[in-house]
């Protein structure tokens, strides 16, 4: 009789939820993307073991850090005014970051590219194309804030570890390919390390002032104009139970070898960030900046009370 | 016209040869027999001829009586007379011929005088012929033929065959010939005169025992010519003197029941095969018109009659290929191709005319009795000789004139069938009544594709009709007990089957939501319900060696299909589920019903549902009512599996499990709480997830303990061992905060606070848990050292959590702290581990004011750890002291 009961509960769950997924219809291809995040789990949780033993100092990190300015191959932009104003609204978020020893370093790169990256010890290098793309200081704070999370978080240093642990053992042609199977092995938490930069990065902003929002606002806007590059695939509707699994195992390839994450993935993990530090920031007021960002004016130097913000 | 003369000499040729090819077929052994037999006489004879000529040269030497003549005598002349081994071989390997008696006319001959002793004969002069024979028989023994037996056959078998097959054609394209001096009347008066020649010339000869043999192919050309005489009286324009078709056909009625009353007279194959054999040619040979065809039904209906009586299939088979091909030839050569009976009257005729000859062939399966089991043989071609060629030629005719209506044909035939079969059956025909059966089905399985375009049923509803036809195919193979009908309807079931594949689930265009569901699931309950109800059907007839895998076979048919269909309607999302209940109800139903096969089906198709979970659900995303379409789906599946645990345990108790299946409890425990953590790591993003994770050890782990189930224990620890390891990995480096709470506080500290909960269960329900030298295998030993696990994992994230927060100058401090309360939990709780555990951070606190901090902290610092530490320490060691006695105890 008990079993009957429970049989039948089970029968009405399911209809339930069969109910409420007809009532909703999804429109999605299948994917492995579950499976690759799993794999990206597993990875980054093994892994904390060699990274905590091969730990790098902060000091021996900004030695690093040094030695790939002297080298590095791009161009800076010339425009003292522009460098000043980056470097004062990136030096905002500073105080903010976990790891005092590093020494955050604020340079620009002409390049027409919408982009921006950081550099073991500190290096925050951001593109021309990038600050023509950005339409406020609380916007720029993001992006500044989101690099500046990667070193907080030693994603850029924990990418060469090991090749500097092996160094030591091998010597450095072999510690590259330490390097390179590294790299590949750890392509799949790219997304991960992307996802708690982009919360490093909000927080940072707020702790400093600036609008979390504007980080959503960003990663849309570039969304927009990456769909418009961009020529969508049509969707394939396969017609075997074996197509579909290959065009899951396909997209599952694609999702492995993507630098960054989805932009609705990240706008979701961004709403859950504010959503949890609401409480946190209740009644605060942030600031936005468009005007500063026009005037290339930081908001040190002057703070525009009609740039203020109120977020519940 | 030169194609028509080729035409002809190929018929003459297939014609002649292929029933002499059948006549030897049938007539070889009895050839050789007599051919041995002749030659033995022949070859008495000629010695006794010797001997007479022998006894007249010289006197005789005293004989001894007659009777206690030895047969060895006659031995040696034979051998003489025959000379090569082969000959020798060949008397000495003949069966026993009863002896001729010539001594009696020897002692007749010679009665006053006594019989003197035998002697061994004299050699004898060897005659011209013995000579000639002795001197070609070496190379025919080489080449292993009977010299004297060819020559005999060839000369007086073959010659007189074929002699009289060229004189009919003759006579017949005689009568065909156009001649200025003769006329219609004439024509016809010749081929009644030299039919009837030969008739009564072979009835005379044949009353003669020596020309008995050649006397038959006489009478057999003889009605031929006759018959042929009778069609060209009113069928061939020069010899036409019968105009009134009615009449013609009444005078070719008259001639063939002429021909069948003599054949049944004599009984002899020879005569009736060679008068249908010529009787057809003829017809086949001369200007084909729809009375030909008539002719050709006479024929074909006297056949009948005649097998009736003589049972001879070979003949059947012919008159079968005889008359179908006449039909052909009519059709294409006479009329030009079936397209030309489009606008004429001659469709109905030439269909007509099917339809009886499919009628009097058909009556052979009434009338035929052969005699053994090759005659039984050819008389099954015959039957089915007759269905392919009418068929074929209905067809050919039917397709052109009235193409819609090829179904028509088709399903008539197989009524047809049906009705000849059912007879069969009453007439207590079996084996025929089987194979109209077979057509039967075959042909009502054929109608159905036939449909015209127009019909309103598509092409979908085709695997229905035919497994509409397999179960009432099946339900007669049941209740008549027999074994064919029920191949066939598997067969019938497995074409369906694949229609169902190609056509309705992947045919296209593809049909209509509705239509698929409306033709599938009808099929798919087909199939389940043969598992149920095959193994009662059976019963105890006759039935084939792996019949019993035929139910199991097409229920895993059954569910592939409605999977497939399931995966093709339903939402991606949807998939998972609709799988998982499917496999919910399939155990069910095995379980219930004994049924195996449902419930490997069950664990496939849970094992497919849980492998979607990755493909489509767990990052699906989405919501519906405040609830994530991962979680809806997800949830039941994990319910699902957590009853099979339920389920597949009380089977396993009861005994009623496989020895395969009785680590699958197991195998769905592992799998669901393998799905919770995967739906919490998804659900909750990767911070947050240590706090359900954390939650989902504790609560599996008194699960465990309340249910007294070893496997929950072991997930919770096993859970509990990836929440330490993943807030190592990632929780400790968060910044943010979890309402107003710092997050890694806020995600740690319950974590650490549940593991230390759960080690005090273990601790309080001590009893349960397996003492650790029982446990011999790796999880076993995990819930024998549950409560330690605990402890360890407790204190290592704490210590970790303390490094975080406190770090730097208070580090040594926090933990020598932390060491001391779980030596006080330890010796509170009687507990080892936790004072093991406070044992090893002393330790670890010790290497570090030496090595670390010693030079790193500041003085002040760096004093209060050493002195800390100290104090720390000697209270451990006076504890240790004072309660040694006790703490042996523990141990």
């Amino acid at each position: 009789m008990k079993r009957n009961v429970v049989l039948v509960s089970i029968c009405l769950l399911t209809a339930t939820a069969a109910g409420l997924l007809a009532m909703s219809r999804t429109d999605r291809e299948v994917s492995l993307e579950s499976v690759v995040e799993i794999w990206a789990d597993v990875i980054r949780d093994m892994d904390r073991v060699g990274l905590t033993i091969t730990r790098v100092s902060d000091e021996r990190e900004m030695e690093i850090g040094q030695e790939i300015d002297k080298h590095r191959p791009w161009r800076l932009k010339d425009d003292p005014v522009l460098q000043a104003y980056v470097a004062a609204v990136g030096q905002s978020l500073v105080p903010h970051v976990q790891r005092k020893g590093i020494s955050y370093r604020f340079a620009i790169l002409d390049s027409p590219m919408i982009n921006a990256f950081a550099l073991p010890g500190g290096g925050i290098v951001i593109t021309t194309g990038m600050l023509n793309f950005l339409e406020s200081e609380a916007e720029l704070a993001a992006i500044l804030g989101h690099e500046i999370s990667h070193v907080d978080l030693r994603h850029c240093i924990e990418r060469l570890q090991y090749e500097l642990a092996a160094r030591k053992i091998v010597g450095r042609e072999l510690a590259m390919i330490v390097r390179i199977q590294y790299q590949l092995v750890n392509l799949g938490f790219n997304e991960q390390h992307e996802l708690e930069a982009d919360a490093g990065g909000v927080i940072l902003a707020a702790m400093a002032g600036y609008d979390p929002r504007a980080a959503i606002t960003v990663f849309e806007r570039l969304a927009k104009v990456k769909r418009v590059r961009q020529v969508k695939k049509p969707r394939r509707k396969p017609t075997l139970m074996v197509g579909e699994l290959g065009i899951a195992l396909e997209k599952a390839l694609e999702h492995y070898f993507a630098t960054h994450p989805p932009t609705d993935k990240r706008v979701r993990q961004l709403e859950s960030v504010i959503n949890r530090n609401a409480s946190a920031w209740r009644g605060q007021q942030f600031y936005v900046g468009r005007s500063n960002y026009r005037d290339r004016i930081p908001r040190s130097s002057e703070a525009r009370p009609e740039e203020l913000v109120a977020r519940s | 016209m030169v194609f028509l003369w080729f035409f002809y000499m190929f018929a003459f040729f297939a014609f002649s040869i292929a029933p002499l090819v059948i006549i030897w077929l049938i007539w070889r052994k009895r050839f050789k027999r007599l051919t041995e037999q002749v030659t033995y006489l022949a070859a008495r004879i000629q010695d006794l001829e010797q001997q007479i000529s022998l006894s007249q040269a010289a006197p005789p030497p005293p004989k001894p009586h007659v009777e206690h003549a030895p047969q060895p005598e006659v031995a040696p002349s034979v051998a003489q007379v025959k000379g090569a081994e082969a000959w020798g071989q060949l008397i000495a390997e003949r069966p026993p011929i009863p002896r001729i008696e010539p001594a009696r006319a020897v002692a007749e001959a010679t009665p006053a005088k006594a019989a003197p002793p035998r002697t061994p004969p004299m050699p004898r002069p060897t005659p011209p012929a013995a000579k000639l024979r002795e001197r070609i028989s070496p190379n025919l023994a080489k080449m292993g033929v009977d010299a004297a037996d060819w020559e005999a056959v060839i000369g007086g078998k073959w010659l007189n065959k074929i002699g009289i097959v060229v004189f009919v054609i003759g006579v017949a394209l005689f009568l065909g010939y156009s001649l200025r001096y003769m006329g219609p009347l004439g024509r016809v008066a010749t081929g009644v005169v030299t039919s009837l020649t030969l008739l009564f010339g072979g009835v005379l000869l044949e009353r003669v025992e020596k020309y008995s043999l050649f006397a038959k192919p006489l009478i057999g050309g003889g009605w031929a010519l006759l018959y042929f005489t009778g069609y060209a009286a009113h069928n061939i324009e020069v010899s036409k003197i019968i105009h009134d078709p009615i009449r013609g056909i009444a005078l070719l009625a008259v001639i063939a029941g002429g021909m069948i009353l003599h054949s049944l007279k004599y009984r002899s194959q020879v005569v009736t095969g060679i008068a249908y054999f010529l009787g057809f040619l003829t017809v086949a040979i001369s200007p084909l018109t729809g009375f030909a065809l008539v002719a050709s039904a006479i024929l074909a209906a006297s056949l009948v009659a005649i097998l009736r009586g003589t049972g001879s299939s070979a003949l059947g088979l012919f008159g079968v290929a005889a008359t179908y091909l006449n039909h052909l030839l009519w059709l294409e050569y006479r009329m030009g191709g079936p397209a030309q009976l489009v606008h004429t009257d001659s469709f109905w005729l030439a269909q007509g005319m099917l339809v009886l000859y499919w009628l009097l062939f058909s009556a052979f399966d009434f009338v035929l009795e052969p005699g053994n089991d090759t005659e039984e043989k050819i008389g099954f071609a015959a039957s089915l000789a007759n269905t392919v060629a009418f068929l074929g030629l209905s067809y050919r005719q039917v397709g052109i004139v009235f193409p819609d209506a090829r179904y028509l044909l088709t399903g008539l035939t197989a009524l047809a069938y049906v009705a000849s079969s059912y007879l069969l059956r009453v007439l207590g025909r079996h084996k025929y009544h089987l194979i109209n059966a077979s057509v039967a089905v075959l042909l009502i399985a054929l109608t159905f594709p036939l449909k015209p375009p127009s019909s309103p049923l598509s092409q979908h509803w085709l695997a229905i009709a035919w497994l509409l036809e397999a179960a009432v195919v099946l339900a007669l193979g049941s209740y008549l007990k027999e074994m064919v009908f029920r191949m066939q309807a598997y067969l019938l079931s497995a074409v369906a089957l694949g229609a169902l594949f190609v056509i309705n689930l992947y045919g296209t265009p593809e049909p209509p939501d509705v239509l698929r569901w409306a033709t599938v699931l009808p099929a798919i309950a087909f199939f389940y319900l043969l598992l149920w109800w095959l193994p009662k059907s059976l019963g105890t007839g006759k039935v084939l060696k792996d019949e019993k895998y035929v139910g199991p076979m097409f229920s895993y048919s059954g569910s592939a299909l409605l999977a497939i269909l399931l995966w093709k309607e339903l939402d991606p999302v949807a998939v998972a589920l609709a799988w998982g209940f499917m496999g919910l109800i399939l155990l069910e139903a095995g379980v219930r019903f004994g049924q195996v096969p449902l419930r490997i089906q069950a664990y496939l198709l849970s094992a497919l549902a849980f492998g979607r979970l990755f493909l489509a659900n767990f990052t699906a995303p989405g919501e519906i009512l405040g609830l994530s379409h991962r979680v809806v789906t997800v949830v039941p599946i994990i319910a699902i599996f957590y009853y099979l645990v339920h389920r597949l345990k009380e089977e396993g108790d009861a005994g009623r499990l496989a020895e395969y299946e009785k680590h699958l409890p197991q195998v769905y425990s592992y799998t669901a709480a393998a799905l919770l953590v995967i739906l919490a790591r998804f659900e909750l993003t990767r911070s947050l997830t240590v706090l359900a994770w954390a939650a989902l050890g504790f609560i599996l782990l008194t699960l465990g303990i309340i249910l007294r189930n070893r496997d929950l224990r072991i997930q919770g620890c096993l859970i509990a061992i990836l929440t330490v390891w993943r807030s190592w990995s990632t929780n400790f480096f968060l910044v943010g905060s979890l309402y107003g709470i710092p997050e890694r506080l806020a995600t740690t500290v319950p974590v650490i606070a549940l593991l230390f909960i759960s080690q005090l269960l273990c601790l309080y329900r001590r009893e349960l848990f397996p003492k650790a030298e029982e446990a011999q295998r790796g999880l076993a030993r995990l819930d024998a050292n549950a409560q330690g696990i605990f402890s360890i994992l407790g204190g290592f994230l704490l210590a970790i959590l303390l490094f975080f927060e406190v770090r730097g100058n208070l580090l040594t401090v926090a933990w020598t702290i932390e060491g001391l309360g779980l030596m006080a939990a330890g010796f509170l709780l009687r507990e080892r581990t936790l004072r093991l555990s406070g044992l090893g951070l002393f330790a670890v606190c010790l290497f570090k004011v030496f090595v670390i901090d010693l030079r790193g902290l500041e003085t002040i610092y760096r004093i209060l750890s050493f002195i800390l530490l100290g104090i720390i320490l000697l209270l451990v060691s006076f504890a240790y002291t004072k309660y040694k006695d006790l703490i042996k105890r523990y141990i």
